[in-house]
């Protein structure tokens, strides 16, 4: 490693004389290096860092101040120096015009901020890097079903025959998912994603334990000890960073497993795991037909492209398509980069999608900066003289659109530092909402919340751009006819005029501030519903959701009905114990709890025994649940008609439901249900003569709606209610009611699982509303967004109303010195001068409100009328100034100007 | 470096500020800094002790670099007879001019 300071003393040999290197620069760094050096010796990390910032900071101050004495002496670099001129006089002008510096700084913050949070989506999500050495070389191996066209993966049995046979693919590997539970000594059980993969994986992604040893192939044989590699982050939390960890042991399900390695930190290959352990799949024991699934991945071998590999795998397809007709026909395997053998999901349509969010969002910084532009111009219209100073004085035309470029550049250079700032929480906080609802809580390894530095470069050019657009539109403009302007001139009465351009674009962005706060009142609505309808009937903040679920056995075929008869055995005793707990109020199971996505089917009712002749109007698609008998009883939701569910519902045969009442409302048009009877009749299970063979089911009681997300549909919001059978679902959600907070009685229902079942898995333990939350917290935030667009283009749209309006009053000073002077009232003054820019703004208020009352629906009729007077009111706030000015005006001032 | 024409000596306050730390010990540019109490800075210490060696008060020596890092070899400052005398003098004047300085 180079000592420290190296590269600054590279930066001084550039910049200063030779003679001054032995002086001044090097004394300094060998100084700061044995002070360095001094801190390494006695272990000071920390001050080591802070020596390296400190120092390099003052050395750096010192060679900048004694490189700007040495070209002052020389002279310099004339174009250096008035550019050193225009930052600081941009500086000045950001103090004097602060009106203008906060709106311009807003709103091409805003401008920025959204393209760094576009840019960042797009890299992160449409094209990934894997952050592992030689990261693009490594590959997946997915089976393409020609007969649907869609993608599944490959078997083991294909695993087996390509790691045999493939040569473009070096060190093929595989690997598959489960979730067990894991116990390090007397700690409750917690459900992790553990990865039986090939051994080969560690020579794959190019990575090393940092203690022990990885992976290797004599731990896939058969009865081999179970042995396991732990992550680093598993290292530090379960095992205190303990340095003998190897060897230690971990129960994973139910079986005990030493760990052999700890990888260093941050690995969470294949996708986001912290423990890996050998994958022991012998083809042997299973038919092929029940073959595992599995993720097949490997290394180009050294040469090897994409392409170059698909052929060879596009010949053991078809050799094993034609060994084995029956299984694989229509598959075809397909080499792709590893990330897309994952996520196949993120590509093809949404990524024309965030291409053009992408795009959108340039736009944007072109659309505001546009308007920024026009407050540009407008100040310097009021710099006329100062700049036809100048170009009698020999500025040039480019000098003088240089300065504006710069004092755009300054301003856009103090909007990308917010801009900067603001992106890193905005795209923290879109990461979060994206990954909760795409990946729930398992990130891949691949993606950050953090605004890479890639990003950061797209956003100095944007700031670049905005600058071109804010200085050099201006720029052009108000030097244009310098000469003729120079000759002509006098004060009160320039020769520049806003031109047809300006018009529109004033029109435009007063009807865009007329229409944005439609979207934010409509979601704001809808946030507003949310938080109704987690209220309506129920109090979610008292209950706590569970999802159930067991480990399966590690054997083949183990997951048949001895599993299932464990599985509900346990869950049971489990809710029996619960119930047994002080502090508890009830305990109930269902397959889906209310707040949840429930599953939704196609069902037809029974019309008394007569033929059903119109099909449609009779088949409906209402959600579905099944619950346990107290249900209703726990959730405190009274049976509003017929009875609730008894031990007899639970019968073979008995085939009895609970409907609510949008059930009530929608299949029966708000008839009495109580004794109707219903069925499901989803197209895939009719039989070809197209009559259903699903039995029917009574319905003996109606409940209230509750508990039903405000976006679905009326016909999703019909509900029917199936007792839960012992036995027949897996897995099950639990839902506590306990007299304390719900949160702080996790830890006891994990532990009651332990002591139950070891192997009983507790996951996604939430309170109710939180459960809910995802949904609402997408539609926060997009409120926020759409708020903060609002607030940018209001406060756009009222600074370009004023600067019209001061420039126009200042354009016609003589003119309106002389009306004064000839009887010319008050109100002949106004009409004279904002005839025109009034018409304007009532135009764009117009077209904004017609805009918004076509894009939003049901009763925002009086809300957008309110609206549209709230901007009348503020654009006329924007003109008080301008036109008391106007009215200032003093003939003699005015006609001084001869 | 020095000049073939006769100059005027001056001794700003930094620089006499140098000449009294040097007087004790020879020290290196940060060890002045850490020294003086604050009064010296960082980023400015080597541009004035560049300047006062230009002046002939002061003399720095090249240590040997250290071995096996890589590093810079670091200079060391000691105050010249001149710098001595001008200190003598710089003070002897103050004291006769302003009391409180000898005190």
């Amino acid at each position: 490693m180079k000592p420290p300071g190296t590269r600054l003393r590279a930066l001084a040999a550039r910049l200063l004389p030779a003679s001054t290197m032995d002086y001044l620069v090097d004394p300094a760094i060998a100084d700061m290096q044995a002070e360095y050096e001094d801190a390494s010796r006695r272990g000071l990390t920390w001050r080591k860092r802070w020596i390296c910032i400190r120092d390099h900071f003052a050395f750096f101050k010192m060679i900048v101040a004694h490189g700007r004495t040495v070209t002052k002496m020389n002279v310099g670099w004339t174009p250096l120096r008035g550019l050193s001129l225009d930052v600081r006089l941009a500086l000045r002008l950001l103090v004097k015009h602060i009106g203008l510096t906060v709106v311009g700084t807003v709103a091409m913050a805003f401008a920025i901020c959204s393209g760094i949070v576009a840019f960042e989506f797009y890299t992160q999500f449409m094209h990934p890097a894997l952050p592992l050495d030689g990261g693009a070389r490594i590959v997946g191996i997915v089976m393409v079903d020609t007969a649907n066209h869609a993608e599944r993966p490959p078997t083991l049995h294909d695993f087996v025959a390509w790691r045999d046979a493939v040569t473009s693919v070096q060190d093929l590997a595989a690997y598959r998912d489960r979730n067990w539970n894991v116990i390090v000594g007397n700690a409750a059980p917690e459900p992790v994603a553990v990865a039986e993969i090939s051994a080969a994986t560690f020579r794959v992604v190019r990575e090393r334990p940092v203690l022990g040893r990885p992976l290797v192939e004599a731990d896939e044989k058969a009865g081999a000890p179970w042995v396991v590699l732990i992550g680093h982050d598993v290292w530090q939390s379960r095992f205190e960073s303990d340095p003998n960890a190897i060897g230690r042991e971990v129960r994973l399900g139910n079986v005990p497993h030493t760990i052999v390695g700890v990888m260093p930190e941050g690995f969470r290959f294949p996708l986001a795991h912290s423990f890996w352990v050998p994958l022991r799949l012998d083809p042997v024991n299973y038919p092929r037909q029940q073959s595992p699934a599995l993720r097949v991945f490997g290394r180009l071998a050294p040469g090897a492209t994409l392409q170059a590999a698909q052929p060879e795998l596009t010949v053991l397809g078809a050799t094993t398509a034609a060994a084995f007709p029956d299984t694989h026909a229509h598959l075809k395997p397909r080499v792709v980069p590893y990330i897309e053998s994952i996520f196949r999901s993120f590509s093809a349509d949404s990524a024309t999608e965030v291409f053009w969010g992408n795009l959108l969002s340039v736009l944007l910084v072109f659309l505001v900066c546009g308007n920024v532009a026009l407050l540009m111009f407008a100040r310097a219209a009021t710099r006329e003289n100062e700049i036809l100073v100048r170009a009698a004085l020999g500025a040039g035309r480019g000098r003088i659109i240089g300065q504006l470029f710069v004092e755009a550049l300054v301003l856009a250079t103090v909007a990308a530092l917010v801009a900067v700032t603001s992106a890193q929480l905005t795209w923290h906080a879109l990461f979060a909402m994206v990954t909760e609802n795409v990946f729930g809580n398992r990130i891949p390894f691949w993606l950050h919340s953090s605004v890479s530095p890639g990003t950061l470069l797209y956003a100095g050019f944007l700031t670049l751009v905005a600058a071109a657009i804010a200085g050099l539109l201006p720029g052009l403009k108000v030097t244009r006819g310098l000469g003729t302007r120079l000759r002509q001139s006098g004060p009160g009465g320039g020769g520049l005029r806003f031109g047809g351009i300006w018009t529109v674009l004033i029109v435009m962005q007063v009807a865009v501030m007329a229409i944005v706060p439609t979207p934010v009142i409509a979601i704001y609505g809808d946030v507003a519903r949310w938080a109704r309808a987690a209220n309506a009937g129920l109090v979610p903040e008292q209950y706590l959701a569970a999802t159930i679920a067991m480990d399966r056995d590690r054997v083949p075929g183990g997951a048949g009905a001895t599993f299932q008869g464990r599985f509900t055995s346990a869950t049971q005793e489990l809710e029996r114990r619960l119930e047994t707990e002080p502090g508890v109020r009830g305990v109930t199971i269902a397959t889906v709890l209310p707040l949840m996505d429930h599953p939704s089917r196609q069902i037809e009712v029974d019309e008394g025994g007569a033929a059903l002749v119109d099909r449609s109007s009779s088949h409906r698609r209402v959600s579905s649940a099944s619950i346990a008998l107290d249900f209703f009883d726990v959730l405190d939701t009274p049976i509003l008609s017929g009875r609730a569910f008894d031990s007899g519902d639970l019968r073979p045969g008995a085939r009895t439901v609970i409907v609510n009442q949008s059930f009530a409302q929608v299949v029966f048009g708000g008839n009495n249900p109580i004794g109707r009877r219903l069925r499901y009749s989803d197209l895939t299970q009719q039989n070809a003569a197209g009559s259903v063979n699903e039995p029917w089911h009574q319905v003996v009681g109606v409940v209230g709606d509750f508990g039903i997300a405000p976006e679905e549909r009326d016909s999703k919001r019909a509900r029917v209610y199936h007792p839960l059978v012992p036995g027949g679902s897996y897995p099950l959600r639990m839902a506590v009611h306990p007299t304390g907070a719900p949160l702080l009685f996790a830890s006891r229902l994990r532990s009651s699982a332990r002591d139950v079942e070891p192997t009983l898995q507790i996951s996604e333990v939430a309170r109710f509303d939180q459960v809910a939350a995802a949904g609402a917290r997408t539609m926060t935030l997009l409120f926020w967004l759409f708020l903060a667009l609002a607030v940018v283009v209001m406060l756009l749209s009222l600074t370009g109303i004023y600067a019209v309006l001061s420039f126009s009053a200042s354009r016609r000073t003589r003119e309106v010195g002389i009306r004064v002077a000839l009887g010319g009232g008050r109100r002949h003054v106004i009409a004279l001068l904002f005839r025109r820019p009034l018409m304007q703004i009532g135009l764009g208020i117009l077209i904004g409100l017609l805009v918004a009352d076509r894009l939003s629906e049901g009763d925002m009729v009086r809300v957008i009328a309110l609206y549209g007077c709230v901007v009348i009111a503020v654009s006329l706030l924007a003109t008080l100034g301008p036109v008391r000015r106007a009215l200032r005006i003093q003939p003699l001032d005015a006609l001084r100007a001869e | 470096m020095a000049g073939s024409h006769p100059r005027v000596l001056t001794l700003s306050p930094k620089e006499l500020l140098v000449l009294e730390l040097l007087r004790e010990q020879d020290l290196y540019g940060l060890q002045l800094v850490a020294v003086s109490s604050g009064r010296l800075k960082r980023g400015t210490v080597y541009v004035t002790l560049g300047r006062m060696e230009e002046k002939g008060y002061i003399t720095s020596t090249l240590e040997a670099a250290p071995s096996g890092v890589g590093g810079l070899p670091r200079r060391i400052y000691a105050a010249t007879p001149l710098g001595r005398r001008m200190f003598a003098a710089w003070t002897s004047g103050a004291k006769q001019l302003v009391p409180e300085v000898g005190r």
